[in-house]
C-alpha cells in the first residue's frame, strides 16, 4: 500500500526548516516532494533600496556556511555593473579564502553526512580536520563564520595576509594534506559505511542533466559543471575538475572529498604566487546601473546575484539564487527506489542550504495572481 | 530459607539496577574516547540524567489510550529484572523458572513489548499539515503513516528475523549440556560450582581455574560471536538501531515519552544491557551471579562491562543499518550458529 511518510518541517535530522514528503510501497521510496521556504527571512527584500556598500555586507549573511561566497559575488555583481576593477592581489586573496571557505563547507557536509549515516566516530573525525580552517579564517579576518573580506575595488585592507599570516596558511596546509588523505582512506575502505552509500540514491547523468543538477550533485553523476572554469579570477590557478559517474551516495561524498584535495592545491599556488601591491583600488562609483548579474561556484554549486544600482546609489531588485533550489528536482528524483532510512541520507548528501534559498514569494492576495520579475525590462520590479 | 531467597532476590535486582546506572556512561565514555572527546561523567546518563527526567514535568501522550502507552514501557521494567532472577540460582528450582524457555519466553516478550509500545503512538512529530496543502504543484495527500507505525513494521522485521540467530546461539549450550535446565549447563562449565556448598572458604584461584567456559571451545566462540550480535539487535543499539533512527522516525516507538516515562524507558534500557550482559556470563561463562557465594558473584560483576564496552567500540565506528545490511548480518549469523549447534552436537 502507499502510504505517506512526512518529515519536517521540524524533525531532528533536519537543520533547516523544509518539508520532505516521502511516498513509500513497503519501505521503498516511490515517490517524493520536498518543500521549502517554511523559514522565509526576507533578506531581498531588506536589500531593497539599502546604499549599495551595506547591501553586500547583507548579502553575506544569506549564508554562515557559503558567507564569502555570496559576499564575493555581490561585490562582482556590482563591480561589474559599476565598472569597478579590483587589484591583482586582492582577486588572490578572494580565491584563497573562498578555496578555504570551500573546504569547511565540503569537512562540514562530510561531517553531516556521516551523522545522516549515524557514524557519530566520522562526524567527529571531519569535524576535527575542519576545525583548523576556521582558525585560518579567524586569522586572517578576525571571523570564524561571516569573514567580510571582499570589499567593493579588492579586499577589507585588514584582511591583507601578513608574513606570518602566510606562514601559518602554508604550514595548515602541509598539516591537512596527510590528514585528508588518511580521513578518505578510512572513509572509503569502511565496509560498512560503504555498504550504505554505494549504489543508494542514485542520479543518472541523463536525469541530473535533464533536471539542471549543479554542483557537486551535477559532477558526481559525471555533468561537467563548475562556474570556475568561466570565472576570470581562477585563470591563473592550475586545478582539475573532478568528475564521477556514478551518481551515488558514495559518489556525491568522495567527490567532495577530492574537491578538498584541488581546493588546496589551489590555495598553494595562491601562496606561492600572490602578487605583492595594493588590495584595494581607486574606485570610482558609477550609479544608476543596469541589470548586473553574477555567477559564481559555491561550494553547494553555482550561485547567482543579480541587482541594479539607481541613481542614488541604492540597490534595487536584487535577486539571489543558491544552488539548492536547482538542485531540489535531483535530490527528489535520486531518492526514488532507496529505502526511506537512505532517502533521507540521499537528500542530506546533495546537501541542501534551505535557509538560503527561501527568497520572496511575490502573490497578490486579491487575485491570487503570482508576480513574475523581468529583469530585462523591469516590469514587476519597482522603480 | 524462605529469607535468603527473599534477601537474594531483592539483593539481586538491587545489584542490576544499580549496575545499570553505570553502564550507559561507561559505554558514553568510551565513545568519547574513540571520538577524542572527555565525555559526560559516568554516572550522569545511566543515573542524574534519568533522575533529571524524574524531575521533569510529563508532556501527556497523544496516544489514543495514553495509560496503556505507558502501561507498556512498566512491563519492559518489570519482565527484564526476571531474567536477572531466572539465572540465579535462587530460582533455579522455583517451577522450572532456570530454564532457557523461560529465558527466550521473556527476551521475546521484550521483543513484542517495542510492537505495542509502536501501535499505542502517534506522536505530532509525524503528522503532515492539518489543511490542504495549496503550495502550486503540491502532490495531493494520500493515506499517512505515523513514524511510530514504520518502527512497529520494522521490530515486526526484527522479531522475525533479525533476531532469530541470537536465540539459536542461546539455544547451543542447553543442547551441548542436553538439557534445557540453567543449572546443567553451568554445571557443565563449572563443577565446582555444585561440589561447593561455600565456595568463598575455599582457594579463590583454584574455584576459578575450575570452571572450563564454553565460549572458550570452538562451537563456543561462534556462539559467543552470533551472540554478541544479538546483544545489539536485542538491546536494538546501533548498527541494529533500525526501529529507532533519528534521521527518520527518531525514537520510534518510544517516540512520545517524555519526563517521568522517557526516564523509566532509559532505565529500563541500562537494565537490559545489563541483563544481556549477565545472561552470557551465566550460560556462555558458567558463573552465575550467585549472591552467597562471594567469589561468583564478584567474578559475574567485574565481568559484565565487557560486552557493553565491546560493543560500545563496535557502534563507535557503525552506521545506521537499514535491512540491506540486517538480512544478510542475520543470515550470515544463523549460519553460524547453525554450525555451532552441528559442532556441539558431535561433540567437537
Amino acid at each position: 500500500m502507499r502510504v505517506e511518510v512526512p518529515i519536517g518541517t521540524v524533525h531532528p535530522a533536519l537543520i533547516e526548516p523544509f518539508r520532505t514528503r516521502l511516498w513509500i510501497e513497503d519501505e521503498t521510496v516511490v515517490d517524493c516532494e520536498i518543500t521549502y521556504n517554511a523559514a522565509h527571512r526576507g533578506i531581498e527584500r531588506i536589500l531593497e533600496g539599502v546604499p549599495v556598500l551595506k547591501a553586500a555586507m547583507i548579502a553575506e549573511k544569506v549564508c554562515g556556511l557559503c558567507s564569502h561566497f555570496h559576499l564575493w559575488n555581490s561585490i562582482r555583481a556590482t563591480e561589474k555593473a559599476m565598472g569597478v576593477v579590483p587589484t591583482e592581489r586582492a582577486q588572490y586573496i578572494r580565491v584563497l579564502v573562498a578555496e578555504l571557505e570551500r573546504i569547511h563547507s565540503h569537512m562540514f557536509f562530510i561531517g553531516h553526512a556521516c551523522e545522516v549515516l549515524g557514524h557519530e566516530t566520522f562526524v567527529y573525525r571531519a569535524f576535527e580536520l575542519r576545525e583548523p580552517v576556521m582558525r585560518i579564517l579567524f586569522e586572517l579576518s578576525g571571523n570564524r563564520v561571516h569573514y567580510a573580506v571582499p570589499v567593493l575595488g579588492g579586499i577589507r585592507p585588514r584582511a591583507n595576509p601578513s608574513d606570518e599570516s602566510l606562514a601559518k596558511i602554508r604550514a595548515y596546509v602541509k598539516d591537512f594534506e596527510p590528514k585528508l588523505e588518511a580521513f578518505i582512506e578510512r572513509f572509503m575502505s569502511d565496509p560498512l559505511v560503504m555498504s550504505r552509500v554505494t549504489g543508494t540514491g542514485v542520479l543518472k547523468k541523463a536525469d541530473a542533466e535533464e533536471l539542471y543538477a549543479v554542483g557537486p550533485t551535477a559532477r558526481a553523476s559525471g555533468v561537467n559543471n563548475d562556474v570556475r572554469q568561466q570565472m576570470p579570477e581562477y585563470k591563473p590557478f592550475d586545478y582539475n575538475i573532478i568528475l564521477l559517474g556514478a551518481g551515488d551516495n558514495k559518489a556525491r561524498v568522495a567527490l567532495r572529498c577530492l574537491e578538498v584535495k584541488e581546493s588546496l592545491r589551489i590555495i598553494s599556488q595562491a601562496l606561492d604566487n600572490l602578487p605583492q601591491g595594493p588590495v584595494l583600488s581607486d574606485v570610482k562609483l558609477n550609479f544608476d546601473t543596469g541589470f548586473s548579474e553574477a555567477y559564481i561556484e559555491a561550494p553547494r554549486g553555482e550561485l547567482y546575484h543579480v541587482l541594479r544600482v539607481d541613481a542614488k546609489g541604492k540597490v534595487r531588485n536584487y535577486r539571489i539564487r543558491t544552488p539548492t533550489p536547482t538542485n531540489l528536482a535531483s535530490m527528489e528524483r535520486a531518492c526514488i527506489g532507496d529505502h526511506l532510512t537512505d532517502a533521507v541520507l540521499t537528500i542530506a548528501s546533495c546537501d541542501p542550504c534551505l535557509s538560503c534559498s527561501s527568497r520572496a514569494l511575490v502573490v497578490d492576495a486579491k487575485t491570487g495572481k503570482e508576480k513574475v520579475f523581468d529583469y530585462a525590462s523591469g516590469v514587476g520590479c519597482r522603480k | 530459607m524462605i529469607q535468603d531467597f527473599v534477601f537474594g532476590s531483592i539483593a539481586a535486582i538491587a545489584i542490576a539496577f544499580a549496575y545499570a546506572t553505570i553502564l550507559p556512561g561507561i559505554e558514553r565514555k568510551i565513545h568519547a574516547r574513540i571520538q577524542n572527546r572527555y565525555g559526560p561523567p559516568v554516572t550522569t546518563p545511566g543515573l542524574w540524567n534519568i533522575l533529571k527526567f524524574f524531575s521533569k514535568a510529563n508532556v501527556k501522550s497523544n496516544s489514543p489510550s495514553p495509560r496503556l502507552y505507558y502501561l507498556f514501557i512498566l512491563i519492559g521494567l518489570l519482565e527484564v529484572p526476571f531474567i536477572v532472577l531466572f539465572t540465579n540460582p535462587l530460582w533455579w528450582g522455583v517451577l522450572g523458572f532456570g530454564s532457557v524457555f523461560a529465558i527466550m519466553g521473556l527476551l521475546k516478550v521484550e521483543e513484542v513489548d517495542y510492537l505495542f509500545i509502536g501501535s499505542f503512538s502517534k506522536s505530532m512529530m509525524s503528522l503532515g499539515m492539518p489543511f490542504p496543502d495549496l503550495v502550486k504543484g503540491s502532490k495531493p495527500s494520500e493515506s499517512r503513516r505515523y513514524f511510530e507505525e514504520i518502527s512497529v513494521t520494522r521490530a515486526l522485521k526484527m522479531i522475525t528475523l533479525g533476531s532469530f540467530p541470537v536465540y539459536l546461539a542461546l539455544f547451543v549450550p542447553f543442547a551441548l549440556a542436553g538439557s534445557v535446565a540453567i543449572s546443567d549447563v553451568v554445571a557443565m562449565q563449572n563443577p565446582a560450582y555444585r561440589e561447593t556448598g561455600v565456595p568463598g572458604s575455599q582457594d579463590v584461584w583454584a574455584l576459578i581455574s575450575a570452571i572450563r567456559p564454553f565460549a572458550f571451545t570452538l562451537p563456543g566462540i561462534i556462539c559467543a560471536f552470533v551472540y554478541f550480535i544479538g546483544y545489539g539487535i536485542l538491546s536494538n543499539t546501533r548498527p541494529f538501531d533500525i526501529i529507532k533512527p533519528k534521521i527518520d522516525v527518531m525514537e520510534g516507538p518510544m517516540l512520545e515519552y517524555a519526563a517521568f516515562w522517557r526516564g523509566i524507558y532509559y532505565t529500563f534500557t541500562g537494565l537490559l544491557s545489563f541483563t544481556l550482559s549477565s545472561l552470557f556470563i551465566t550460560i556462555f561463562i558458567g558463573i552465575p551471579m550467585s549472591i552467597g557465594q562471594p567469589v561468583f558473584l564478584a567474578s559475574h560483576l567485574l565481568l559484565i562491562p565487557v560486552i557493553p564496552m565491546l560493543f560500545a567500540i563496535v557502534r563507535a565506528f557503525s552506521p545506521v543499518f537499514t535491512f540491506k545490511q540486517i538480512y544478510p548480518v542475520s543470515a550470515a549469523a544463523s549460519a553460524l550458529a547453525f554450525i555451532a549447534l552441528a559442532l556441539s552436537l558431535v561433540r567437537f
